[in-house]
């Protein structure tokens, strides 16, 4: 699992418009980040709540259908939540337009 | 402007989002949280208005809290059968709903014809 963490935050950060990559597991606690140690830690915690409120609404919607991924457009940044099995990514970069 | 002006521009706006690709629907919420207009069904539609509502709000004051000099756009919210969009305007929220498949596919052809002709593709 972390041979697959190193290579997509290493995939990630090659791209110029990336600010920050956290990668954060099942328990909220950030395993991996590009970003400093405060902003890590309020990242992690407020994007664990997004994503399981996200989820939530997403079974509310239709039980059949799954939460893949939340894409937030912001004034400074565009922020990317994607779950996976073991660990959750947090992807903060400039916004593309 | 009089108010069957601005319906006419809000019947105008619609119809584009209804052209969208793979659209599945659109929903123009008010302050108090009720469609007031869509191209769902009512309880489709008040449901994806109660929920999104929810998201919307607390992605917003997460954005604030990170960095108070910020603030949310839009949210894109991915699953897999679907791409829900959600934005609020003022006092109104609007839900644009599209098939993820038919959503992707457009991108790419717009994508692979921008980089034919050398231009820098269009945000969707």
């Amino acid at each position: 699992m972390s041979a697959e963490v190193e290579e997509m935050l290493k995939r990630f950060s090659a791209f110029k418009n990336v600010q920050g990559i956290i990668v954060v597991d099942n328990d909220g606690i950030p395993i991996k980040t590009t970003m400093e140690y405060t902003t890590t830690v309020h990242y992690a915690a407020l994007m664990q709540t997004l994503a399981e409120k996200a989820r939530q609404v997403v079974l509310d919607l239709d039980a059949a259908n799954e939460f893949v991924l939340i894409r937030m457009r912001t004034l400074k940044s565009e922020i990317i939540v994607a779950p996976s099995d073991d660990y959750f990514i947090v992807v903060i970069q400039d916004p593309c337009d | 402007m009089s108010s069957s002006a601005s319906s006419n521009n809000v019947e105008a706006i619609f119809q584009r989002l209804m052209k969208l690709p793979g659209i599945i629907g659109a929903i123009l919420v008010d302050s108090n949280g009720n469609p007031v207009k869509t191209s769902l069904d009512a309880s489709v539609s008040m449901l994806y208005a109660g929920r999104m509502g929810q998201l919307i709000h607390m992605a917003r004051s997460m954005v604030r809290d990170i960095d108070s000099g910020n603030d949310l756009g839009y949210i894109r919210l991915r699953t897999q059968k679907h791409e829900i969009l959600v934005a609020q305007e003022g006092n109104y929220m609007v839900i644009v709903v599209q098939c993820s498949e038919v959503l992707d596919e457009a991108r790419r052809s717009i994508t692979s014809r921008a980089v034919a002709a050398n231009v820098s593709p269009a945000r969707h």
